[in-house]
């Protein structure tokens, strides 16, 4: 239990929720101090000098999670930042100036939430385990 | 030897109740409930056990098998639960 | 009753262990491993009172049964212990 009570709720939500590596943090942060852009995985990847596989996995976790969005194009498709409400972009905006003011903060955090997401998940796992049938639409 | 055997097991189910306690508590899955009142049980069936000593042919008695039986009963009760509230979409 | 009871908890046991260890099979996440393992050897306890119960003649199981209780417990409080920190 990490006392970030220094830190917004909001903020703090939006990290334990959807942030979880610090490439979604970077991109997330570069995608919305330039949000009238569209990136393909590339620019990004040579932009943050991040491997295009952590971009792109990034960057599918921020448009699952409503904060980016996808424009299919060729020769490929292109991300924004596309907050799916202002909630979110308040949020958003609130990290980029605490990780500005308190990186080390933000990245304790983090990994606080890194440590609780890996507990919980063999919890949910063995939880879900006793479900006796098994639900079709994991299947092919 | 074997009051100590059924103290060794008795806390060692009371500790993995605990753990099924604060596994509940972080992640709201009864089923973790379930579990730790069911292990709660075979801490009383144990140390039940080791109360009585009963000298010989302890497995027929009654305090062997009640509380085991009521430890196992939530178990599944916490089993069916957690799979009618799967069944839902 | 008597005998009603263990069979009715060796089976619940297993059904334990065997949920379990599908879910391992299916997440590798080791302390379903642990989990299914203690869950087993709970009901092979179960197993043996039954047995104790049925077998006529006074064979002393006592360690037989209780020493798969106390490994059970003792692999459950390893995988809690071990693989949720």
């Amino acid at each position: 239990m990490s006392d970030g009570d220094d830190l917004p709720q909001d903020v703090r939500a939006l990290l334990h929720e959807h942030i979880e590596s610090y490439e979604q943090l970077e991109v997330l942060l570069l995608l919305r101090r330039e949000r009238y852009e569209e990136w393909t995985v590339a620019g990004l990847a040579a932009r943050l000098h991040v491997d295009a596989e952590l971009v792109a996995s990034a960057l599918a976790r921020l448009e699952s999670a409503g904060l980016a969005a996808t424009t299919p194009a060729s020769p490929a498709p292109r991300f924004a930042y596309r907050p799916k409400s202002s909630g979110l972009d308040a949020a958003a905006g609130r990290l980029d100036r605490e990780y500005a003011e308190r990186p080390i903060r933000i990245i304790q955090l983090m990994s606080a939430n890194a440590i609780d997401r890996l507990r919980t998940a063999a919890l949910h796992t063995f939880a879900d385990a006793f479900v006796l049938k098994k639900r079709d639409d994991h299947h092919g | 030897m074997r009051t100590f055997a059924w103290g060794v097991l008795a806390m060692a189910s009371l500790v993995a109740s605990l753990f099924f306690l604060r596994y509940w508590r972080a992640t709201r899955e009864r089923l973790f409930a379930f579990f730790s009142v069911a292990f709660v049980g075979l801490t009383a069936n144990w140390t039940v056990l080791a109360i009585v000593n009963h000298p010989v042919d302890e497995a027929r008695q009654a305090h062997a098998y009640v509380i085991r039986l009521v430890a196992f009963v939530v178990l599944i009760v916490g089993i069916i639960d957690k799979n009618r509230r799967s069944g839902r979409p | 009753m008597a005998e009603g009871v263990y069979i009715l908890c060796a089976l619940t046991g297993i059904l334990c262990a065997v949920l379990l260890y599908r879910g391992y099979r299916a997440n590798r996440t080791r302390l379903l491993f642990w989990a299914s393992l203690a869950f087993l050897l709970l009901a092979v306890n179960n197993v043996i009172m039954y047995v104790d119960l049925v077998i006529l003649r006074p064979l002393d199981l006592f360690w037989y049964r209780t020493g798969c209780a106390l490994a059970g417990m003792l692999v459950l409080l390893f995988g809690l212990i071990w693989e949720t920190r």
